[in-house]
Formats: structure tokens, sequence, C-alpha cells
């Protein structure tokens, strides 16, 4: 985990905290947020290399363990794991968040594509609520990305999973804004060792808090 | 803390003897006191032999096997459920949502989520109180009256729910009427998609200490020897990992594993029981007894340092700059949530005193040390006595 030098982030104001692992929202009062939340994202270096898969490394398929091969996210972010060995770990534990984590959310189709996630399907999946999650590949940041919709909202919104130890920096966040279609707002997952995730939200500008 | 315990009153005493319970053992292995004889009594061991699987590209130790998440769990509070907050509840929780009557056994995310409702509306009732107040205030500066406000302001002490809310069963009860038959089946077929994801750390704390897990390797599925498990945790913090490259002309003392270890294996040894903080902006958090029991007492900040300086321009650096800013944000955060922030100096050995060939072993560990700072906020005017 790195310091982050707030100076420089013009455009990142307003954060709000929602803590992960079931995916809560909650948010801050403005002060207390820009203060303290903000200097514990995911620090801003110096250096605008990115520890991608692009070591000229190239990810052997067989480091798959037969258990995530047989995990019913599996097959839909398994392009990107190959391609992005970096970040796919964090990728992976994002995607399930959003699709199966939390219950008590309006019922939920999820998308089928094989057997086994059909019988989730037909016992009306009750996941976190997110529906339709996409992956995305962001091609200027090299980077994978999700897309979906939030239970009771219509807009889809975006989220960039990422690595508690990695070391972002601006211009990266600013392409990945560009890379989704110019959006207002990203949502960073910061995922951890122990699956724990916690999200926090980019806004363009100045943006008050809800309550 | 204490005083939470007394509002519960009596169903927390239940509470707490059912968690006394269940979580009595605090580590993993069981002691059986077999017989006593002169004075001499004889214990059996009870090892638990779980199983995990090492997956490289989440840098974890997946448990898969209910039971030994369970005892994993149960027995020092180690790894966490990967949908989750912390105990594996998954399918627990999907059965409470499916079910029309819930099974009385309520999850923690459950009751966190009725908790968060009712602060939502609280701040919800408050903004249009302020909200009120302030139109009055307006009202009265307009017309040149003084009125004396009869709105109230809620305080969170205070509050109360102004209406009890219907009780928000699954969304499902109305639709699902005619579908009860087929409920019912499906209850026993969801799937349970949850296992118990353990750091490196835990993983190797439990293999070298406890001996009481055993990890798959993913080529191979075979089990890991502990060199094999201790040099592929270090390779895995590395870039080029995916490769098979001789690990050991890359190991480097700085390695975030070991950094990390060392002050996982400090604290374990000593008692705490030790999460990840990364919800609290630190690297670890110190329990006394476990998550079930109390609040975390110690927000843990592991802070590398360097013996030989010429060291520090190394590739694995995880660059940790101290600065006064940084440190004072994460110190107002844990103030926040009543938790003392302790800065943890891990040294790391110079690499020419620990060379490659040693890192290969768990014996490496004993040239690091670790020095414990707590920090504190000082406020001249408050603290005046």
């Amino acid at each position: 985990m790195r310091s982050w030098s707030g100076r420089g982030g013009g455009e990142l104001h307003w954060v709000c905290v929602m803590t992960g692992g079931s995916k809560r929202w909650e948010s801050r009062s403005p002060a207390r947020v820009h203060c303290a939340q903000l200097s514990t994202l995911i620090g801003v270096g110096g250096d605008e290399s990115l520890p991608t898969g692009g070591s000229g490394v190239r990810w052997s398929p067989s480091i798959f363990t037969p258990e995530m091969e047989k995990h019913p996210s599996f097959s839909a972010v398994s392009h990107l794991l190959k391609k992005y060995p970096n970040v796919g770990g964090a990728l992976f534990q994002t995607y399930n968040d959003l699709s199966l984590g939390n219950s008590l959310c309006s019922s939920v189709h999820l998308l089928v594509t094989d057997l086994r996630r059909a019988r989730l399907c037909l016992i009306d999946g009750v996941g976190q609520g997110w529906k339709d999650v996409e992956v995305l590949d962001l091609q200027t940041c090299s980077r994978p990305a999700l897309k979906g919709v939030r239970p009771g909202t219509d807009a889809s919104l975006y989220v960039l999973p990422c690595w508690l130890s990695e070391n972002l920096t601006m211009s990266l966040i600013h392409r990945a804004f560009e890379d989704m279609g110019d959006v207002q707002e990203v949502y960073m997952a910061i995922t951890a060792e122990d699956s724990s995730i916690v999200y926090y939200k980019l806004s363009r500008g100045l943006v008050k808090p809800q309550l | 803390m204490s005083r939470h315990r007394r509002s519960e009153g009596k169903k927390g005493g239940i509470r707490r003897a059912e968690n006394n319970k269940i979580y009595a053992h605090p580590i993993p292995l069981v002691f059986l006191q077999s017989y006593v004889a002169l004075g001499l009594s004889r214990h059996i061991v009870l090892n638990p032999c779980c199983e995990g699987y090492w997956d490289p590209l989440t840098r974890s130790v997946w448990v898969t096997n209910p039971k030994d998440s369970a005892i994993l769990w149960q027995r020092g509070f180690f790894g966490k459920g990967n949908l989750s907050r912390s105990e594996p509840s998954w399918l627990s929780r999907q059965v409470n949502a499916r079910k029309a009557a819930l099974s009385g056994k309520v999850t923690s995310e459950e009751i966190t989520t009725k908790r968060r409702e009712q602060r939502k509306r609280f701040k919800m009732d408050r903004a249009n109180a302020i909200a009120a107040a302030a139109a009055e205030a307006e009202e009265a500066f307009r017309t040149g009256k003084t009125v004396t406000s009869s709105i109230i302001i809620p305080s969170g002490a205070t509050w109360k729910p102004a209406e009890k809310t219907p009780e928000k069963g699954p969304p499902t009860i109305s639709q699902s009427n005619n579908r009860q038959e087929e409920d019912s089946g499906d209850l026993n077929s969801i799937v349970d998609v949850e296992h118990l994801q353990l750091t490196p750390q835990e993983a190797f704390f439990l293999i070298w200490c406890f001996d009481c897990l055993s990890i798959m390797s993913p080529q191979t599925d075979e089990g890991m020897s502990l060199q094999e498990i201790w040099i592929a945790f270090q390779t895995c913090y590395m870039d080029q990992r995916g490769l098979n490259p001789e690990p050991a002309l890359q190991l480097r003392p700085d390695n975030p594993f070991l950094v990390n270890y060392v002050a996982y294996h400090h604290y374990r040894s000593l008692g705490w029981t030790i999460k990840s903080g990364v919800k609290f902006c630190v690297d670890y958090l110190l329990y006394k007894r476990g998550p079930v029991f109390d609040h975390a007492e110690f927000a843990l900040l592991i802070c590398p340092t360097y013996e030989d300086l010429a060291d520090s321009d190394s590739p694995t650096r995880g660059t940790r700059d101290i600065s006064w800013s940084w440190l004072s944000t994460i110190n107002r955060v844990n103030s926040q949530v009543m938790k003392t922030l302790i800065l943890c100096y891990v040294t790391i050995p110079s690499s020419a005193l620990v060379t490659t060939e040693m890192l290969g072993s768990p014996k490496c560990l004993a040239y690091y040390s670790v020095r414990e700072v707590t920090v504190r906020r000082f406020i001249p005017a408050r603290m005046r006595d």
C-alpha cells in the first residue's frame, strides 16, 4: 500500500467509501474522505511502467488450478486471465464478488453459459444484484475492467480491479476513464490476497455527497 | 467495548456463551488429556489435516472442503470466505434468502445490512429535519418574525425508526407461491461456490508451525513439499511468475512475502489473531481473541527498513514513502474507529549477509527483526493533564 499525493489529483475529488467482501455502500463526508481515504488509495508513483504481463512472459495456461477452472465464473474471464496475468487474480475476485457476492438483493439471473451455472440461474440466482456483469478489455491502459448494472439503478457502472500492492499512476486512471467511454464515475476495486475487496468511487470534478 | 455488552443484556450473554463454545480452540490443533498418573499428564494432539490448493493467480490458498474451512475458521480465525465478510456464509445466506421464513440463523452480513439500512434512514430523517429547520429560519427571516422552532433534529443516540417498516422478506415471496415445490427441491441443490481463502502468510504459518495444512500444486495436483511452498510463495510476488525460471537466482530478502510473514509470525506467536486491515487503510488488524468477540484493538502498519541502504534500489522494493501527511491521515482514520495505530518496523537484512541460497529455507527468518512504535495523536489543548 502506498501513499497518495492527492495534490495532483485535480480530477479526483469525491470518493465514496464502500467496504467490500460483501459489498456494502456507504458514503462519508467530503472533508473526512478527502483527507483520510484519498491518501490510502493506491499510490501515485513517479514511473509510468506498470506491472503488466508485458515483461515478455507468456502466461502458461497450465498455471490455472483445477479449482479455478471448475469455478462457474472461470469461462467468463479466462481469456483475460491469460492476457493479463498480473491483474488476473484481482479481476477474478472482483467478478465473483459482483456477480455472486452478497444476497438479499433483487433476484438476478446470471449470464448462463454452461449447465452448472444454469442451475444457479434456475434458483433465481440471488447474487450481488449486479446484472449483466461484463468483462472489458481496456486497450490503451492494457488492463481488464468490468461493467454491470447495480441493483436499484439503471445505469451501467464501470469497475477497475487492481491489487492492493500495485502502483497506479494518474495517467493510467485518465486513460481508464477514456477507455470506458469518458464516463463520469469509475469504481476501483482494490483486492487483497484474502479476497477482501474495497471499492473506491472516482468521479470527475467536485461531487457533493448524497446524504 | 464493554458498554456494548451491557446494553445487549441477556441475549448477548447467550450469544457470548455460544461463541465461547464454538470458538473454544485458539489453534487448529486440539490437545486432549489422555491420562494423569504420578503427577504427569499425557496429551494427545489431534491434527485436523486440512487440504488446500495453491492458486498463484490470486496469490492465495483455497480451502474448498467445507469441513476444513469450518475448522480453520473456528480454530484461530484463519482465512476468509471469498464471497463473505469473514466467515464463509454464502450458502447459508442463499438458503435464508430463499426460505419464506428466516431459519433463525442470521448471518453477520444480514445483521450489518439491517444496521446500515437503519443508519441510512436516520441520516435521511436528519437531513430532512435540517432542511426543514433551515426553511423555517428562512421564513422567519423573511417575514421578520422570530419563530420558536418545533423541529427537533434527531441525534444518533436517541433516534428510533418512525414506523415499523414491513419485514423486507426476499422479493420472491409473492412470485414464488407457485414455485414452492421447485424451491424446496432447489434448496438442496444450491452449489456452494464459496471457498475459504488463506493468504500465503496464514497458509505458511499453518504448515510450518502446526503442520495441519497440506497444499496441492496447481500443475501436478500433488502435495507440495515445504521447500516448494516456501519458494512458490516468494516467487508469486515477483513479476516474472508464470515462467519457471531458476527462482533461487532471483530471491531477495526484501520480498513482500518475507516481510509480511515476519510480522505475521511475530504477532501470531504472541497470541494475537491477525486479519487483513485493508478496510482501515492499514496492513493488519490485531484482535485479542477474534473478530467474533470484539473489535480489533490495534491497527498494524508494516514499515520495512533496510539494514543496508545499498539494497534499497531493488526491483521488489515496495516503496512505502513514509510521509507525515500519509501517516497522520491513517492515524485519523483509525482513531475514528477507536483503534490504536502501531508502526511495525521490520528490519530487512542486507543481501550480503543473507544470500540467495539462505533464502531458500525458512531459517533466514532469524535475520529479520521487529520493532513496534505506537502512534497517538497529541492534542496539546486536550491533553493537559
